[in-house]
């Protein structure tokens, strides 16, 4: 690995099994109740098991994909729903494993893949603060040096000592993004975090964003169907499509090229 | 943080106990959460960690103690059973909620990267704060009926904590990732610990059983349980060989439910 690469993504790929409705058996009742309705169908579906020909179907959320970033750059990564994103960013920040290929990861990864996950409804916004950022992976030293910063960023200072589950969605999601935007990552994930929120504390996160990127030491891939934010932030752009990389280039470059894809698609 | 490879992985390696020790503060967050949250709008709180044990240890006494009059090897039933209980509510409770630790923690595991070995540890380390809370009862009931054991055999108990810790860690690490792929673990435990409460000496001494004691000693909890009673009544040996069968037998669990969570572990948030 070269010396400023940060993510070095080699022949990645992701296999889901899609199983079909008559090979459910996953628990005990759907067993029982299927021998009891088809008991014939049980037991051919579970012989065609047995010899390899099942009804399981393999599916390549992604595959083949080959490529690396440098340090301090902004990537954004685009394509329509179902195009492997999201499998993407969830095994860049390890959520879950490839089925083949590696990742070369050089750094703390930080995501905002979804804001607020371990927020406990029953403890106080300043218990969550400590327990979500220690899910975040932050040490209790880092999150105390950061505590005010966190708290002022988040426009809730009021209601800090009051258990979450008396908090608004916005409330919630405002302290969230604050914690998380406060770990300093070497690496940030950001997927489409910004949807929610007000306009106004939707300017300030990108704000914020950008003042991350700007420093050159923070790699960011950034992840939207908002074209224009994407053009804003993003230096570079990947294109997914099918699960594999369908274009990468200069942020202009693919964008257009993806709009380009998205007319002929939609008007042919 | 240095250089991560990620990449799919089957075994158990160094690299895991690392990791484990990079996030301790999450494990003690967790631990934290879970005395925390668990006795949050009630009136007596932290209280009821005392008052459980308490009732059950009443409850018992007056029916198997006195009604049933079941034999407790010439010591007052009601100290005989706590001991017993103290160590069995450790082991049972935390086997089961490490058991639903990660089912129950389904929206972190499908977002968050984190090793998620921290989740049954962290409820398992959470029931410590109980076991020690039920002790001072267990030191009052101690004066009362003056059994005061020789500082050799109180420095047993922490090992014998210990074992008990073991035992659960590793059943739960087991029928926890078992448990992500069949529910149907979450309906047959509290059952199942139910009936291993009969196959351990905490409401009758081991001396009862005759000649079916052999089917006690595949319980793990049945030597360390044993072993408390007779360091604190000091009214037979300890019984040496049966401790270290079940220390032996509880670690070999600890391995297996390691490798068999760390086997299971990559598919967790794509099935949970």
């Amino acid at each position: 690995m070269e010396n400023n690469v940060v993510i070095e993504v080699k022949n990645l790929g992701k296999k889901y099994n899609i199983s079909h409705q008559n090979s459910r058996n996953s628990n005990l009742r759907d067993v029982m109740s299927d021998i009891l309705s088809s008991p014939f169908k049980f037991f051919s579906s579970k012989l065609k098991n047995f010899i390899g020909r099942d009804n399981n179907e393999d599916f390549w959320a992604l595959r083949n994909v080959n490529f690396s970033i440098n340090q301090g750059e902004t990537v954004g990564i685009i394509g329509s729903n179902g195009s492997g994103k999201s499998t993407f960013l969830k095994i860049i920040s390890r959520i879950t494993t490839p089925t083949e290929g590696e990742v070369f990861l050089n750094g703390r990864v930080g995501s905002l893949l979804e804001v607020g996950t371990g927020f406990h409804e029953e403890l106080t916004g300043l218990e969550n603060v400590y327990l979500n950022g220690a899910i975040l992976g932050m040490r209790k030293k880092e999150i105390s040096a950061k505590l005010d910063e966190i708290i002022k960023f988040s426009e809730v200072e009021k209601f800090i000592d009051m258990p979450i589950k008396y908090y608004s969605s916005g409330m919630r999601v405002k302290l969230a993004f604050s914690i998380a935007i406060h770990m300093e990552p070497d690496i940030l994930i950001v997927d489409e975090v910004l949807a929610v929120g007000d306009a106004a504390f939707r300017e300030k996160c990108l704000k914020k964003i950008k003042e991350i990127s700007s420093n050159g030491k923070c790699t960011i891939l950034f992840v939207s169907h908002d074209m224009d934010i994407v053009k804003n932030l993003c230096q570079r752009c990947l294109l997914l499509k099918n699960g594999q990389i369908e274009k990468i280039g200069t942020t202009k470059e693919v964008v257009d090229f993806y709009i380009d894809d998205m007319v002929k698609f939609y008007y042919n | 943080m240095g250089l991560v490879s990620i990449k799919s992985k089957n075994n158990l390696s160094l690299e895991d106990f690392k990791e484990l020790w990079v996030f301790r503060e999450l494990l003690y967050f967790f631990a934290w959460r879970e005395i925390k949250v668990r006795y949050k709008r009630t009136i007596i709180g932290i209280g009821w960690v005392i008052f459980q044990p308490f009732i059950t240890m009443v409850v018992f006494s007056i029916f198997f103690g006195k009604l049933a009059k079941i034999p407790s090897d010439g010591v007052p039933y009601p100290i005989f059973v706590f001991v017993g209980l103290i160590f069995w509510q450790f082991f049972s409770s935390a086997l089961s909620d490490a058991s639903n630790s990660l089912v129950s923690n389904r929206s972190i595991i499908t977002k968050i990267y984190f090793p998620r070995l921290i989740l049954p540890l962290s409820t398992v380390l959470a029931k410590f704060i109980d076991f020690f809370a039920a002790s001072i009862i267990l030191v009052g009931m101690m004066i009362y009926y003056h059994f005061i054991p020789s500082l050799l055999n109180i420095l047993v108990l922490p090992l014998l904590l210990f074992i008990s810790f073991l035992a659960a860690s590793g059943g739960g690490l087991i029928l926890g990732a078992l448990n992500v792929k069949y529910r149907d673990v979450h309906y047959i435990l509290p059952f199942f610990i139910q009936l291993l409460l009969f196959v351990t000496p905490v409401i009758y001494p081991a001396s009862i059983a005759g000649k079916y004691s052999w089917i006690l000693a595949f319980n793990p909890m049945t030597g360390v349980i044993k072993a408390a009673q007779a360091a604190i009544f000091g009214n037979m040996p300890i019984n040496w060989t049966l401790l270290g069968i079940s220390f032996a037998v509880c670690l070999v669990i600890l391995i297996i439910g390691l490798q068999v969570f760390k086997k299971s572990e990559k598919l967790f948030a794509d099935i949970i």
